[in-house]
């Protein structure tokens, strides 16, 4: 009784208030310098039609983002939970967060950029200079490198789940490596599977700092707009609009990726 | 159909512990072969070498009299149960069977009509669209069977398939199993650590312990007749003796036991005069009453030390007078009929055939 | 009892550790040196919490949400300046009690705009917004706006990812106000930010310093000091600071005093302490810009990046209210 209380205050106060107040402030009108007026208005979701390009192209970063993390993240999942230094290799998994992750991105920069390790290194062979960075695959690197670990996790918590036997079983019943994967493990691992997805495309669809640092003209995101409505323009409702957009457009996607879970 | 399977001095090691020191065993055709011994000495480890899982540093294992050691698992026409059933959570009863159906892109039709099949001789029928966890611990176990059958094997190989069961449904399921073997007519190999799974309906028990094969026979011989101290406890309960041999008959010994005193036994292995034997003795095989019986020589009295009521029969614990404590099971039959029920306590005779006990090892003084 | 005690004692130890006055101070980082700190701090016995922001927006979000608490002394630059002035989050300063504003240059003062009669703020220190160039790679150039428009640089240029600079310079590049209400000259001004778009790599206000240094972008446009102050020891020589020809954007970072400020006398001693020509002097040397304080300017030791000649060719960014929408609808239009 006592915990159910602490938990309901915490999600009240940390989650169902701040969220509330996003959502207010969209149906309200901006004040100039910042802020709202309190006058309801639906102005701010008359500016979203604008932004479609933004909002597609947010769209698809993260989603190529992720499925190249899942695709990655599952043999190393896969491996780890097999391995007899399950502990020692999670913990090499989690070093990265020791790291402030503008480091670890400005770090990609110091390695990719124009004048980094392996131009220079190429420049040495006297090659050409190869522009990596400041375009849209420079950004879903980062964004695959940021979150792999994400998907690691509960893939592989819900692999080690996976009874043995069941695999050896598929391969005794006549099932090549591939198929025991495919027929077998993945459809075991469902669980583990859709956390991995939820825990790296909501976060993806949202950076901000990532295309800010390694994107270029043409790989702004909708968190980098959001930042410019809320700082630059000044336009609160706006800001939440969009943030609000950006909730619907991940709940969206889940709930459909559930709903065709349970269709099967 | 059944396959035969020969496996050459095969030996093993994890890391620098050896399970398997110099297994060398012969499986007939559609033979049932249960390989029986204690937890950890090396039987599912052996099971799983024949399947594929494991590999072996040196012998060689043959399937018809060719080697199967290079094939992968999934290219051996052997299939495996497994002791937790292995059933895929994700697939109904029905797409498990068809599991290995679909792999080898069967059509839909013969898919249809194999699995039916599978699920009548299992009596699965109505439960074809259920999902294992919806299942008991039997059926899910007749389902594991169903499976590995799918494919035709010529082997079938069982680890320990009826462990996770009760002892009742263990019984109903050995004798379905038995049934089935009869039936599909292929090699079962059993894995179990359990003797009467392995007595009651195997055609061959190998004994192993310790990662080496100790006796291969059929069951009466493996009961009958250990070979040593191992086989003679490890299978059913028997007494132990080491005895003296005082005089050496045409037919018989006669022998002194620390605890007992003079009787004979019957003399299967050689011995000389002096020479100090293991003797085993079921519990069984001695008769127990109040009167002193007249017919039987090696008679002793003793006093009735621990009393268990089992229904079907009753184990005594007689102590001897000279100190011996000999287990004595008693079917309930009344072989006299103003034959007393004996109690706790009651000074009773224990008598028994020269010809029941059986020489284990004899030891060398 | 017991703990209602320990509770006591705590707050009182807590009172005594902090018993020295402390003045809170919200600023860009590395802009006011730690020296002056310390010897403020030592000349007035108090503490002196230094936080700092990124950039004016972010400085404003934090004061607007906080109602003008938590700080007493800030450094905004003159847009923001005036908004904060309309939003009401300042307070007047007390002139009697900061007698070395008589120092400040008379060309400065009547470029405030935003406080034209220094009633909520106190010049800190002025600059141009100016373009970088390393000459290890580019050694031939024009010092003028039309930098932008060379094709052989592509790819090796950021302009800010900040439309009131980028739409400034492009006004000044034509001749025009970097204030003006005009759409005609506005519009002028989007064409040629979107032939600049071509040659650029992109816009960027975070990291464009570090670039120009490590050789990662050649031509940035962007702040002096931010660059200047990355140079290794030895490099100077590779870097050429300018405010092209045409003139450019004048900026002016002010001392205020917010409203909700607990230490108005402090921050009314800290801002005296600033002006002092000694400190000004030290404070320029350090950030390599010219000194607004005149009496300052003799005991500078160093010479700064660019004359404060220069910065009277520049224009100060005013705040231009609900006319800003525009300036927004061109914006989106060109980063879109």
């Amino acid at each position: 009784m006592k915990y159910t209380a602490v938990y309901v205050l915490w999600l009240l106060v940390l989650f169902l208030v701040p969220l509330s107040i996003v959502v207010l402030f969209s149906f309200l009108e901006p004040r100039v310098h910042g802020g709202v007026l309190w006058s309801f208005s639906l102005r701010s979701y008359s500016y979203l039609p604008q932004y479609l390009r933004l909002i597609w192209r947010s769209a698809w970063i993260a989603g190529v983002s992720t499925i190249l993390t899942l695709v990655l993240a599952l043999p190393v999942a896969f491996y780890i939970s097999k391995s007899g230094h399950k502990n020692f290799l999670l913990l090499l998994v989690v070093v990265p967060f020791w790291t402030n992750s503008l480091i670890r991105i400005y770090a990609w920069r110091v390695i990719l950029g124009n004048n980094g390790v392996i131009n220079q290194f190429l420049n040495r062979f006297g090659l050409e200079p190869v522009q990596f960075l400041y375009n849209p695959f420079a950004v879903i690197l980062v964004i695959v490198y940021t979150y792999l670990p994400f998907a690691i996790l509960p893939l592989f918590s819900s692999m080690e789940k996976v009874d043995e036997s069941i695999l050896e079983a598929a391969l005794d019943l006549g099932a090549n490596k591939r198929e025991v994967f495919v027929k077998v493990l993945l459809p075991n691992v469902k669980a583990g599977l859709l956390s991995a997805f939820v825990f790296v495309f909501i976060p993806a669809l949202g950076s901000y700092a990532i295309p800010d640092l390694v994107g270029g003209l043409n790989s702004k995101m909708i968190g980098n707009e959001i930042a410019r409505q809320l700082l630059i323009v000044k336009n609160w409702p706006v800001a939440s609009a969009m943030s609000n957009l950006l909730i619907v457009v991940s709940l969206v996607g889940i709930l459909l990726i559930m709903r065709r879970e349970k269709m099967k | 159909m059944g396959g035969e399977i020969s496996i050459l001095n095969v030996n093993k090691f994890f890391g620098d512990f050896q399970v398997l020191k110099n297994v060398s065993l012969e499986i007939r055709k559609g033979e049932f072969f249960s390989i029986l011994g204690p937890s950890g000495c090396g039987k599912t480890t052996l099971l799983r070498v024949i399947a594929g899982f494991e590999d072996v540093q040196e012998g060689d294992v043959l399937l018809d009299g060719e080697s199967i050691l290079h094939l992968p698992a999934n290219k051996r026409p052997v299939n495996i149960i497994f002791q937790s059933y292995a059933l895929f959570p994700h697939l109904t009863v029905f797409e498990n069977i068809a599991f290995p159906l679909r792999l080898k892109k069967f059509t839909e039709s013969e898919i249809k009509e194999r699995v039916g099949n599978l699920l009548n001789l299992i009596r699965m029928e109505e439960h074809a669209f259920k999902y294992p966890s919806q299942l008991s611990g039997g059926q899910k176990q007749r389902v594991a069977i169903a499976r590995a059958l799918a494919n035709e094997p010529r082997v079938l190989l069982l680890d320990e398939p009826l462990s996770a069961l009760d002892a009742k449904l263990r019984q109903e399921l050995l004798i379905e199993l038995d049934n089935l073997h009869d039936k599909v007519g292929i090699t079962f190999v059993y894995v179990t650590h359990d003797q009467t799974e392995a007595i009651s309906v195997s055609d061959r028990v190998a004994l192993m312990n310790d990662g080496k094969i100790i006796q291969i026979g059929t069951p009466y011989e493996i009961y009958e007749s250990p070979v040593n101290v191992f086989a003679a406890t490890f299978i059913g309960e028997t007494n132990l003796m080491k005895v003296d041999v005082l005089e050496v008959e045409e037919e018989y010994y006669v022998v002194e036991a620390p605890g007992v005193g003079v009787f004979r036994c019957y003399k299967d292995k050689e011995a000389k005069a002096g020479n100090r034997l293991i003797l085993t003795l079921r519990p069984e095989k001695i008769r127990i009453s109040k009167q002193k019986p007249m017919i039987f020589e090696n008679v002793f009295h003793g006093i009735i030390e621990e009393e268990i009521y089992m229904g079907y029969q009753t184990k005594y614990f007689v102590r001897l007078d000279e100190g011996y404590i000999m287990k004595v099971y008693k079917q309930h039959v009344r072989y006299l009929l103003d034959e007393p029920i004996l109690h706790w306590k009651d000074e009773v005779y224990v008598s028994w055939d020269p010809n029941d006990s059986f020489i284990v090892e004899v030891l060398t003084s | 009892m017991k703990k209602s005690l320990i509770l006591l004692l705590t707050i009182l130890l807590t009172f005594s550790a902090f018993g020295r006055a402390t003045l809170y101070i919200y600023s860009w980082a590395g802009y006011v040196p730690e020296e002056i700190i310390r010897d403020f701090e030592k000349k007035f016995n108090c503490r002196v919490i230094y936080d700092t922001y990124a950039s004016n927006e972010e400085m404003y979000a934090k004061i607007k949400a906080g109602k003008g608490k938590g700080y007493d002394v800030i450094f905004p630059s003159g847009d923001h300046v005036s908004i904060m002035i309309k939003e009401g989050l300042l307070q007047k300063i007390d002139h009697s009690k900061i007698p070395n504003f008589k120092y400040l240059d008379k060309e400065i003062l009547n470029k405030t705009t935003f406080d034209p009669k220094h009633e909520y703020s106190v010049p800190y220190m002025m600059g141009a917004t100016v373009v970088v160039v390393n000459k290890k790679y580019v050694k031939n150039y024009e010092k003028s706006w039309s930098i932008f428009e060379r094709k052989d640089l592509k790819g090796k240029m950021t302009l800010l990812d900040d439309m009131r600079e980028v739409l400034g310079a492009a006004l000044k590049y034509l001749g025009y106000s970097v204030n003006t209400r005009n759409l005609k000259e506005l519009e002028e001004a989007k064409k040629v930010v979107l032939r600049w778009k071509e040659n650029i790599l992109k816009f960027d206000s975070s990291s464009y310093a570090d670039g120009v240094v490590t050789g990662e972008y050649w031509v940035v446009h962007g702040y002096a000091e931010d660059v200047y102050q990355r140079i290794p020891k030895g490099e100077e020589k590779n870097f050429d600071f300018f405010i092209p020809k045409e003139g450019g954007t004048l900026w002016i970072d002010s001392m205020v005093i917010p409203k909700g400020a607990a230490n108005v006398d402090l921050a009314h001693k800290f801002i005296n302490f600033i002006l002092d020509p000694k400190n000004a002097a030290r404070i320029a040397d350090y950030l390599g810009l010219p000194s607004p304080n005149v009496e300052a300017r003799k005991y500078m030791k160093t010479k700064p990046i660019y004359s404060f000649e220069d910065l009277l060719k520049c224009e100060l960014i005013e705040d231009l209210g609900e006319f800003l929408e525009v300036y927004n609808r061109i914006w989106q239009e060109i980063i879109m």
